[in-house]
């Protein structure tokens, strides 16, 4: 019995442990703008039905689940381990863009990434491929 | 029935609170980057050898044939194979399928193996566990199905393609999406080129 309660006091403990110092949603420090800009990308065609199957389809490629495709707000959602991606697809124009969010952790407290080279290389890549078209820096 | 009669309402919440515990521990320790995390788990892929035949498998073209209908007919197949189907974004060729595992279909060891060791792994490294209990390579473990249909209107052809995905990656057996495209084909009524 003492066993037991032990095993359960290192597990209460540990899981307050990896709970510290987390606020839920952390955003990035850089500034806003940059980080918009790295996550954007505009794509040389008006078919936003294309380009939101051309999403599902790389998040699929690339392994993630796709949880949601919601054609009212042309929202995608997706997660891999513990990354949380929103890919949002809107018309500009003659073009239509992409902006990809993505989260490290849970919904409990995650951390945003920041990394250009994570969103052009594991994503914007692959979605170009797909589509057939250069992904483009916002203008 | 004889593995969950095994498995006592205690031990299952042992065995949880265990994996919890075991969870968190190793969140809290990860001291990496979240950016270099990030990047590690989306570069995680299946071995290059198996994605050209992943490829293949998962790919089929119709010749004239119309989109919703073909994906009416998708839906019923995934469906029929267990999964719950969100239609919502049907009309731009688009369907999610979850995949929800009936108990009976799920022994004990199952459950312990992929919470204890599988998930968490899979979880925090991004690395797959391909073989052993509970680790699915099959379509009732997938967990999860995508399929997007693209129509060419000028070559009139509607291509069809399927993913499935587990908690720990894309499913790399060529089998159920074969399967799927089988039963796909006799629900239909039409046969696809590859």
């Amino acid at each position: 019995m003492i066993r037991y309660a032990f095993a359960w006091t290192v597990c209460a403990a540990l899981a307050l442990l990896g709970c510290e110092e987390k606020s839920p949603r952390q955003i990035s420090e850089k500034p806003e703008r940059e980080v918009v800009a790295m996550q954007t990308r505009h794509f040389a065609t008006n078919d936003t039905r294309a380009v939101l199957r051309g999403v599902v389809a790389s998040f699929s490629d690339g392994g993630y689940i796709v949880k949601r495709a919601d054609l009212s707000y042309s929202l995608v959602t997706a997660i891999k381990g513990w990354l949380m991606a929103e890919a949002r697809v809107t018309p500009y124009g003659a073009s239509t863009a992409v902006q990809l969010d993505v989260f490290v952790g849970s919904q409990f407290a995650s951390q945003q990434v920041d990394a250009p080279e994570f969103y052009q290389k594991t994503f914007y890549d692959r979605l170009s491929t797909v589509l057939g078209l250069p992904a483009l820096p916002p203008p | 029935m004889g593995a969950w009669a095994g498995l006592r309402g205690r031990a299952l919440a042992r065995a949880l609170f265990f994996a919890l515990g075991f969870v968190l521990l190793l969140d809290g320790c990860r001291s990496r980057d979240h950016n270099d995390y990030a990047l590690e788990v989306a570069n995680a892929q299946p071995s290059v050898d198996s994605l050209p035949v992943l490829l293949k498998a998962q790919t089929r073209v119709y010749d004239g044939v119309d989109r919703e209908a073909l994906l009416a007919a998708a839906k019923d197949v995934l469906e029929a194979q267990g999964f719950v189907v969100n239609p919502i974004a049907m009309p731009a060729g688009i369907l999610l399928g979850d995949f929800r595992a009936q108990p009976q279909d799920i022994t004990a060891n199952q459950i312990i193996f992929g919470l204890v060791v599988a998930l968490p792994i899979a979880m925090l490294t991004g690395v797959k566990i391909k073989e052993g209990p509970g680790v699915g390579t099959h379509v009732p473990q997938a967990g999860y199905a995508a399929i997007v249909a693209d129509v060419d209107s000028l070559a009139g052809t509607t291509r069809i393609q399927l993913w499935l995905t587990g908690f720990y990656g894309r499913v790399e057996n060529p089998q159920p999406y074969t399967q799927f495209f089988i039963n796909l084909s006799d629900k239909f009524g039409h046969q696809p080129r590859p």
